[in-house]
């Protein structure tokens, strides 16, 4: 079945690493967390759902020892590309085709499950749980990070009115529905019902970046799918007025955007 | 048959939004039938989706996206009205007529 957001990600995959995405907010959120990752002695596999250009798995396998297996899923193709050119020469990294709810491992073979601003996107919350449940060992760990239900709140008072305009109610909410976010009430439940409750816990952190326009603009890629039902010849006016607007939040440190981030942890 | 009337599903919804409104916009005083939801920032498109998912049950029938305009669902008025197959031009005070909106168009696939 198709799914716009996988679509968008790997047409635009070659411009996934730009540097104004890489320096973007959501750049350096995923710096930070892909540095807090601890790898444990006794780790023998390691998988990144959601992996991306493989960015986090390279980085967390150079500071790890070489015996330990790192594997990387990626539903979007020309990502998993990016991923395989980044990883070439490297015995221990492999990324092969999947996703949350269907992960290509066989069951109890991972140690540590790790997944960086992907689990938003997933289409079926029960079946992407009972898979991560499926293939994790028993005494497997897991550290997914997600965004939560107030995330960007200054860009989406600000913007919902237009893309409102521009898409028409069912294709607004339609876009709505291409992601979940969840508060950390829900994601604790979520996750209880199919782990043991003791083994989960859940974090939020809310953090306000500041950035120009232009900076802000730069991490657009990351959520381009809920905008392609946008009628071409109406995207441009409609980029315009998100950029006034969006213009209207500059304060002397910049636009601000806060990220709402849920850390959900399996132990 | 409508087994809600249309003033009670305005006060149902009104209550609703001022328990699930997004925190800082508005005060629940401020709210009223009038007020464009998203324009106004006391919901967002999953609390919107929340709203209509509301008011179905309220109502037992679906709310036909297709055909609504932006105004129709974001206003409470106009929601109430839709949700219960009322006509639009009608309005409890039988004088209003809301005009055909630039988002419908566009979401026909029409020009800016």
């Amino acid at each position: 079945m198709s799914n716009l957001v996988v679509e968008t990600y790997s047409r635009l995959a070659d411009k996934y690493d730009y540097e104004l995405n890489l320096q973007s907010c959501w750049g350096r959120a995923a710096d930070k967390i892909q540095n807090s990752l601890v790898i444990e002695d006794n780790d023998e596999v390691v998988l990144d759902v959601g992996c991306g250009t493989g960015r986090a798995l390279c980085q967390l396998a150079s500071r790890s020892r070489p015996n330990v297996q790192f594997m990387g899923i990626e539903p979007a193709e020309n990502m998993r590309k990016c991923a395989q050119r980044r990883i070439a020469g490297r015995q221990n990294i492999s990324i092969v085709d999947g996703c949350f709810e269907k992960i290509p491992i066989d069951s109890q073979s991972v140690d540590y499950l790790f997944s960086i601003f992907a689990f938003h996107w997933v289409t079926d919350l029960g079946a992407s749980v009972r898979e991560i449940r499926r293939v994790l060992k028993q005494d497997g760990r897991a550290d997914l990070f997600f965004i939560g239900r107030n995330n960007g709140h200054e860009f989406i008072r600000k913007t919902s009115p237009i893309f409102l305009k521009y898409m028409g109610p069912a294709r607004f909410l339609e876009s709505a529905r291409m992601r979940t976010q969840l508060t950390k009430e829900d994601a604790v439940r979520l996750f209880s019902e199919t782990f043991d409750p003791r083994r989960v816990s859940a974090d939020e952190s809310y953090e306000t970046y500041y950035d120009s326009l232009e900076g802000h603009w730069g991490w657009w890629v990351r959520i381009e799918g809920q905008f392609v039902s946008i009628p071409p010849e109406a995207r441009k006016a409609c980029d315009q007025e998100v950029r006034s607007a969006l213009s209207g939040l500059s304060t002397q440190k910049g636009i601000p955007y806060s990220i709402h981030c849920l850390h959900l942890t399996l132990r | 048959m409508n087994l809600i009337p249309e003033n009670a599903l305005v006060v149902s919804v009104l209550t609703w939004i001022k328990e699930h409104k997004l925190p800082g916009n508005l005060e629940a005083a401020g709210i009223t039938e009038n007020i464009d939801l998203i324009a106004n920032g006391l919901l967002d498109s999953m609390g919107l989706i929340d709203l209509l998912l509301f008011v179905e049950e309220q109502t037992g029938r679906p709310i036909d996206l297709k055909v609504v305009e932006p105004e129709d669902i974001c206003v409470v008025k106009n929601l109430c009205r839709i949700a219960l197959g009322n006509n639009i031009s009608q309005s409890m005070d039988g004088c209003e007529h809301v005009e055909p909106s630039c988002g419908n168009v566009l979401a026909a696939g029409g020009q800016v």
